[in-house]
């Protein structure tokens, strides 16, 4: 982090970006970071920034049961990136439409794109305290929708104040044939002993592309729970990065992704530990069907002085077609003894002995897989305390088969 | 009275690669018997449970498996669960995900039964079984006990009403209430619903629970010697030496120590 900007005014801020930007080239497979991505492959000359649009009707089987299991939730509607509805905040949040000046911007591994999201991005930042009723969940629903390839750039800032508790939602949502590059930023700034449980689900169109980012940053004794579910896009990259900057706090994070057609998912993670006693586990799993590719490539950084922590990684990966591949690149950088650190990866079909238990009950082959493959997903659902997530689960491996019918 | 079938396996010749392993096979069995199938490791005891459920793997290099008129050889191990035949797995599978109540609702969906009262049925038999409900809404098989599976593999077996059953050493890993508990099951079974049973085991502790109505000892992939129950008493006293078999039959007690039986 550039300690400089920890609370820089906005055109200083705006200023800094432009040169971050300017001196930045376009990402290609040659980076590490971008390794597998087939970002070179992707076009983004065409894509315009473009105001005004009408959002048509969004229809999502993955948003649907979690917005049945909250209905009692506070809503925060915005489209392609503003926010669109009137809105009275509860007692104990504050709604924002900039970064709160005391969050650094650059929290760490930022690239290219979130830059241009900084620059570029309507915000919409929540502040809560410790007055804010944990029990009702806030869902910040962000329908995008442009029929003309175009850019956009949603920022949304949480910010939770010490000891304060609250449940995030946050649904990326598109119509199917819509032509959108969504390049969201989610930033996370959670203080001392606050907790906050954090959903994604992304369900946008065969057409858009997505690169995003979800960075966190954990002050002491804090607690951070997210699960992302994501079905959609041509391309959907996610950077996921948590930082444990204050002792013992700790971050949980899930996803659940499941590929189809051409899709590629791609998913850098990077959990760093900058303090000590802190606890991070991470669980990622993903699906790929017909010629879907899925990447995975996560690290676990261990800093000096990060004593008695505890850090690990999992990806499982099904790859359910012979066209279908996923890459898997587990890492870890310990720069401390005292540490309990494990990675673990695996890539392979639908387990056989599963399978045949499944058959030789008289359960057809295609609906024994679909189970199994559900069961993967849905064995998941008591990592995430928000209501609905297993019921949305299911909705993934439900949508998706329905798609591999056709 | 239900209705009589048969399971009917003739000259029955299979194994794994090129290997064979089972060497003519012929066994009759009919609803509402019990058939034990007795012999050493080695024998071909799992091959045969796993040739007649269809497990990919085996291949099948001569004669026939009937149950009635349908060739179960020809079909895939789904279809010969709908013709009635059902597997009690030596080792149930844990699939994670999925629940006894889902796994079941599949296999009616798939056969065209109607799932109408399902879950209750799923109760009632768990209750029977003294399966503990409160594992009912849990992933199939996962981090349940020996017991627990094979009390789980019971409720199955009730609820999808097979016409013959073959239990694949059912009294692996269980302990003696369990073991009782489930060959009372199976034996209602056979009274009230005609099962027919093909019940594979090592050893003859199980058939003190289950008592079989045939007994058959099985060696190097061929059946030596076929009997009443009293054929099970004296196989415990002599072993499978006699019939050219290497081990000693175990009563389940010789185990115990070692299995923590």
């Amino acid at each position: 982090m550039d300690t400089a900007l920890a609370a820089p005014g906005k055109s200083q801020r705006l200023q800094y970006i432009r040169e971050r930007i300017n001196s930045m080239e376009m990402p290609d497979s040659s980076i590490e970071e971008w390794r597998y991505s087939g970002i070179d492959e992707l076009d983004l000359s065409g894509y315009a920034l473009r105001s005004g649009i009408a959002i048509r009707e969004v229809h999502s089987d993955l948003s649907a049961p979690i917005l049945e299991a909250n209905g009692q939730a506070v809503l925060v509607r915005t489209r392609n990136g503003e926010i669109s509805t009137d809105f009275a905040a509860p007692e104990g949040m504050t709604l924002g439409l900039r970064d709160p000046e005391d969050i650094p911007y650059d929290f760490s591994a930022a690239d290219i794109f979130s830059h241009m999201n900084a620059l570029l991005g309507s915000s919409v930042s929540l502040s809560i305290n410790a007055a804010y009723d944990s029990a009702v969940p806030v869902i910040v629903i962000r329908e995008l929708d442009s029929t003309e390839a175009t850019a956009v750039f949603p920022n949304l800032c949480v910010k939770l104040e010490p000891g304060a508790a609250a449940t995030v939602i946050e649904l990326l949502l598109s119509p199917n044939d819509a032509n959108v590059l969504a390049v969201p930023v989610t930033k996370i700034f959670l203080e001392k002993d606050s907790h906050l449980e954090f959903l994604l689900i992304q369900d946008l169109g065969s057409g858009c592309n997505m690169i995003g980012h979800q960075i966190s940053r954990l002050m002491s004794g804090a607690k951070f729970s997210s699960m992302s579910i994501l079905g959609g896009g041509a391309y959907s990259r996610l950077f996921t990065t948590s930082t444990i900057a204050g002792a013992g706090a700790e971050s949980n994070l899930d996803a659940a992704y499941f590929g189809s057609g051409k899709q590629v998912l791609d998913f850098r993670t990077r959990q760093e530990h900058a303090a000590k006693s802190g606890r991070s586990e991470l669980y990622f799993k993903g699906a790929a069907a017909n010629d879907a590719h899925l990447v995975y490539s996560g690290l676990i950084k261990v800093d000096k002085g990060a004593t008695s922590t505890d850090a690990f990684q999992t990806n499982k990966n099904l790859v359910l077609s012979e066209g279908a591949k996923a890459d898997s690149v587990p890492n870890l950088d310990i720069e401390e003894n005292d540490v309990r650190c494990s990675h673990a990866s695996s890539v392979g079909p639908v387990d056989e002995e599963q399978q045949y238990y499944l058959e030789s009950r008289g359960i057809e082959p295609g609906t024994a897989q679909r189970l199994i493959v559900s069961g993967f997903f849905s064995e998941m659902s008591g990592r995430s305390k928000i209501a609905g997530v297993r019921e949305a689960l299911v909705a993934l491996t439900a949508k998706k088969w329905k798609d591999l019918q056709r | 009275m239900s209705a009589q079938h048969v399971l009917r396996i003739e000259e029955l010749r299979a194994g794994v690669d090129s290997r064979e392993i089972l060497r003519g096979i012929n066994l009759e069995v009919r609803s509402g018997e019990v058939h034990a199938i007795m012999g050493p490791n080695g024998s071909g005891k799992s091959t045969l449970s796993h040739v007649l459920m269809g497990k990919p793997g085996y291949h099948v290099s001569g004669g026939s498996v009937s149950l009635d008129s349908a060739d179960l050889l020809s079909l895939p191990s789904w279809k010969r669960a709908h013709e009635g035949l059902f597997l009690v797995s030596q080792y149930p599978i844990e699939v994670p995900g999925v629940s006894l109540d889902e796994a079941l609702r599949a296999a009616f969906e798939t056969n065209g039964r109607s799932a109408q009262g399902l879950h209750d049925e799923i109760l009632s038999e768990a209750s029977r079984v003294k399966f503990p409900l409160s594992l009912l809404g849990r992933s199939l098989n996962v981090d349940f006990s020996g017991g627990e599976k094979k009390r789980n593999e019971m409720i199955q077996l009730a609820v999808l009403k097979p016409k013959f059953a073959i239990l694949d050493e059912i009294d692996s890993g269980l302990d003696i209430d369990a073991l009782r508990d489930v060959s009372r099951r199976v034996e209602q079974a056979t009274n009230e619903d005609g099962l027919g049973v093909l019940a594979i085991t090592h050893y003859s502790r199980l058939l003190k629970e289950l008592r079989p109505d045939r007994v058959h000892v099985l060696v190097k992939g061929e059946i030596v010697a076929s009997g009443g129950p009293e054929l099970a008493q004296q196989l415990e006293k002599t072993g499978y030496a006699e019939y050219g078999g290497e081990d000693e039959v175990g009563s389940g007690v010789a185990v115990s120590g070692i299995f923590g039986l």
